[in-house]
């Protein structure tokens, strides 16, 4: 599409009313161009096919109104500007090639280059998970990011809930992300996320079917969902409610022939009522991000090869050497889960402060993350720092309580 | 025949000298007419005085025209403190006794029925205002009044015998002697209790040592209440200044006061979550009575329960914990009350009290985020210590404690306390902002670790100045070292968390 075209395109998105399939329709056998001059003398262009549901006299007579109030919107200009890249079909990067409902046109903010490459797995859920879905999503994405030396990817549609969980998992891994958006690319939403939005844009790739300014509408967020489904090798749901919006997605790829998996959770939780009945219908079970790398079908490479991936992160550059025999203490007590700074002091034999200071070090190397005043493993640290810390073995320290009981916190 | 006492209303948490005067008209019909702004309360003090003087022997002047004058006008008076003064000047207009007779002499005091003369809030205060020779007070509580005219206060138990004395017919009302300072150690909750929970335990002492505001966000039965109860005990004894100060707020208030009379140790006061903005700023219509904020002056106030109080009230606050002082204006006039308190915060982590465990707690991060937002940011900042804390292991409760006694730990927060005087602040929380370089200067390696917590967005400017401060007691705590370590600022960023309750709160 030249710029003229392409101006002509994101004058008809713009119109209220128009959207993914109407725009089709709109553009099957016509130019961009050549509909906008029809609507802007009054009338549909000559020859088009049967009209979708809901499109009548008065719906084209508010778009002949809308396109004959400005000559041209300089929508275009306004995209370059922000460096939004615009993808249309036939362009050398669209990624909906085969696709049986792709968008008109793709607005993309970051590293286009990135949906060529490896594999995509789309994790996806509720936005109102619980605590554990979102730590299982933060996780497994990390996880399939590290695991995978980076070979596979994560699409998500940067809602709140797990969406979010696995952009931060995925980032926190210095793996490559995709965020399918339902909006314009500069309206950032939830805007809890808005954060996490400029992130994903800054270290790997925004996309959205709307143009820059689109408001979210309730519509938008079914129809983004096909795009993670169509972007995706595998689509894993974490949580999902009884009639969730995740389950639209398992839909959408199924119909295009991706596989779908899914979290099993608690029979009591209503934010697995989704995920436990796509297992009922026979969807295989993600336990660990090595199911999920089993279903995409990645292959390890060999030791020599994964090291010279590149990680993306150089504070991830710390080996055993450059940990100290407390700091390595440190990470043996965290190895089971998050413990309380209270529990370090308690079983950790050092100066308080030497304590504090060993875990600060780690968390400024990126192997520990604070939360609260408790102290996790970051997702996905260097596997062989990993193993120093496991030789140092749990502690056996005499403050040990004296019924055995361990007083990992919380109990 | 005019009679005029001096006496005195409280107004804010001062004294305000009022001159009563009776007198005679000689003309017209019987009549007892007050004028001079007086509200309801002294208008009914007529009956308390009519009841008083018939029950005790006297005369009321019932024949007699009488106009009772409260001087200045432009002045509200209210409360029963004037009934003694009212008494005395009717005695004199009536003739009852001789102006000479009760010359010299102010007084304050509320009538009962029998003639027995009861105590007032704010007696010293009212003592402090009144201008005279000697004071009449009641004699239950003349200690307050003591403390600020030693040897110049009688102490009155009723009117007939107070006539008597001023008669000649019998002995004076006797001289109050100031009570003498105890130096009684308070009611000591044992720190040594606290087990198991050393981060919590040394956020205490530093907040002790420092003045710092602090929060606990942990489940309940994670001890928040103990802790905060413990922290009290950690403060060293008031300044003289401050003890006065506190006594006096107490006295207005109508609080009891200690047995010395003394507010020795630094009141604690932990004020449910239900009550209303008034009562914790202070406030209320026709006087200000001072609130929660003031009454905990100089000493701790505990606020469990965070998330529970009303955002309004909690952002009323705000500029209390600024100046020090809680500036209340009300239709009748205005007035400005210490409030100079260490804020002590106790929630839960989410609504549903469990939090942080991953899979004990059914709140959604939606359900937390709402929760979290109940404290807005500006009220979170205030906080230089901010902890979470976990219950703990039982095995830590049962059997002897080896943990540090409140005297041990009380004397290092001494220690402490008088490094940070020598350096002409009152507490490392109050060093201002210009003075942080020159009094908490940081060397290279705690320069770099703050430099790297900015970079990743761990500590904004604000949240900075805060934990050098705290990093100023920590160092205060250890010796006073001038220049601040790495270890100094790691652990002081380590007692002031990220919340994980709170994913909108930067440090």
């Amino acid at each position: 599409m030249n710029d003229d075209e392409l101006e002509a395109m994101l004058d008809l998105l713009h119109l209220h009313g128009v959207g993914p399939a109407r725009a089709r329709w709109l553009t099957a056998e016509h130019q961009p161009s050549e509909v906008v001059a029809a609507l802007r003398r009054g009338h549909l262009p000559e020859r088009l096919g049967q009209a979708p549901p809901g499109v009548n006299r008065q719906l084209v007579g508010r778009w002949s109104v809308a396109l004959r109030a400005q000559d041209s919107s300089g929508a275009l200009e306004r995209h370059r500007a922000a460096g939004v890249e615009i993808l249309w079909p036939g362009h050398p990067r669209w990624p909906f090639a085969d696709d049986p409902d792709p968008p008109s046109v793709l607005f993309a903010l970051g590293n286009t280059a990135l949906m060529g490459e490896g594999h995509w797995v789309g994790v996806v859920g509720t936005r109102r998970c619980t605590s554990i879905g979102r730590r299982v999503s933060r996780q497994f994405a990390a996880d399939v990011v590290a695991e995978s030396g980076r070979e596979v990817g994560v699409v998500s549609g940067l809602a709140a809930g797990i969406d979010a969980g696995a952009h931060e998992g995925a980032l926190a891994a210095a793996g490559r992300v995709i965020g399918v958006v339902a909006c314009g690319l500069d309206v950032p939403y939830p805007k809890s996320n808005t954060s996490l939005w400029n992130r994903v844009a800054a270290d790997g790739l925004l996309l959205s079917e709307s143009p820059l300014g689109s408001a979210p509408e309730r519509w938008k967020f079914p129809a983004r969902n096909r795009l993670i489904a169509a972007l995706s090798d595998l689509v894993v749901v974490v949580e999902s409610h009884a009639a969730g919006g995740a389950l639209g997605t398992a839909d959408e790829a199924a119909a295009r022939g991706v596989t779908v998996g899914a979290v099993p959770g608690s029979v009591l939780s209503s934010a697995s009522k989704g995920t436990n009945a796509l297992l009922a219908d026979g969807c295989p079970l993600i336990c660990s991000a090595r199911d999920v790398l089993d279903l995409v079908g990645f292959v390890p490479k060999s030791p020599e090869q994964l090291e010279l991936l590149p990680t993306g992160s150089d504070v991830r550059a710390a080996r055993p050497e450059a940990t100290s025999a407390l700091e390595r203490r440190v990470l043996a007590e965290t190895l089971g889960g998050p413990v309380h700074l209270d529990h370090l002091l308690m079983s950790v034999s050092a100066a308080r402060s030497e304590v504090l200071l060993a875990v600060q070090r780690l968390v400024s190397v990126g192997m520990l993350a604070m939360e609260g005043s408790r102290v996790a493993l970051s997702p996905g640290p260097p596997a062989d720092v990993l193993a120093a810390a496991k030789c140092e073995g749990p502690s056996s320290d005499v403050r040990r309580p004296a019924t055995g009981q361990s007083y990992r916190s919380p109990p | 025949m005019q009679g005029r006492i001096p006496s005195a209303v409280v107004d804010g948490i001062d004294g305000c000298p009022i001159t009563v005067e009776v007198v005679n008209t000689g003309v017209g019909t019987p009549r007892f007419v007050m004028v001079g702004s007086p509200d309801v309360t002294i208008r009914e003090s007529r009956d308390r005085v009519r009841a008083a003087l018939m029950s005790s022997g006297l005369k009321w002047p019932s024949t007699l025209p009488l106009t009772v004058n409260f001087a200045p006008t432009d002045v509200k008076k209210h409360g029963a403190g004037l009934d003694l003064p009212i008494a005395l000047a009717v005695l004199v207009a009536s003739k009852q006794l001789d102006s000479s007779q009760v010359a010299g002499f102010g007084a304050v005091g509320e009538l009962g029925l029998d003639g027995s003369i009861r105590p007032v809030p704010g007696l010293v205060s009212l003592a402090e205002a009144i201008a005279c020779d000697e004071l009449l007070v009641p004699l239950q509580g003349g200690g307050e009044a003591a403390l600020v005219r030693p040897g110049r206060v009688r102490g009155v138990d009723n009117i007939a015998d107070l006539v008597a004395g001023l008669l000649g017919e019998g002995p004076l009302p006797p001289l109050i002697e100031p009570p003498i300072p105890t130096g009684d150690p308070p009611r000591i909750s044992e720190f040594a209790d606290v087990r198991g929970q050393p981060m919590a335990r040394w956020a205490m002492e530093v907040a002790a040592a420092g003045g710092h505001h602090l929060l606990m966000v942990g489940p309940p039965g994670a001890g928040k209440t103990m802790l905060a109860s413990r922290l009290a005990s950690l403060l060293p004894p008031l300044e003289p200044a401050d003890a006065l100060v506190v006594t006096r707020i107490h006295s207005v208030a109508g609080l009891r006061l200690p047995g010395s009379g003394l507010n020795e140790h630094p009141p604690f006061r932990a004020p449910h979550h239900g009550m209303s903005e008034v009562a914790l700023i202070g406030g209320g219509s026709g006087f200000i009575r001072p609130g929660e904020i003031s009454v905990s002056h100089a000493g701790v106030l505990f606020l469990d329960e965070l998330g529970e109080f009303p955002q309004k009230v909690l952002d009323a606050l705000r500029q209390p914990l600024e100046e020090g002082v809680v500036r209340i204006s009300r239709a009748h006039g205005s007035a400005t009350v210490p409030a100079r308190f260490q804020m002590v915060g106790a929630m839960n982590p989410c609504p549903c009290g469990e939090g942080g465990a991953e899979g004990q707690c059914p709140c959604s991060p939606r359900d937390r985020v709402r929760y979290a937002k109940r404290v807005s940011g500006p009220i979170l900042d205030r906080f230089d210590l901010r902890i979470e804390v976990t219950p703990p292991d039982p095995a830590f409760l049962l059997g002897s404690s080896t943990e540090e006694t409140t005297a041990t730990v009380a004397k290092r927060v001494a220690a402490a306390r008088a490094i940070a005087r020598s350096r002409g602040v009152r507490a490392n929380a109050d060093i201002p902002d210009h003075r942080l370089e020159e009094l908490a200067p940081l060397d290279d390696r705690a320069t770099a670790c703050l430099q790297r917590a900015m970079v990743a967005g761990k500590l904004t400017a604000r949240g900075l100045r805060r934990v050098q401060r705290v990093a100023r007691t920590l160092a205060d705590l250890e010796g006073g070292h001038q220049v601040l370590t790495e270890a100094d600022v790691t652990a002081a960023m380590m007692l002031r968390v990220r919340l994980s309750i709170a994913g909108n709160v930067t440090a």
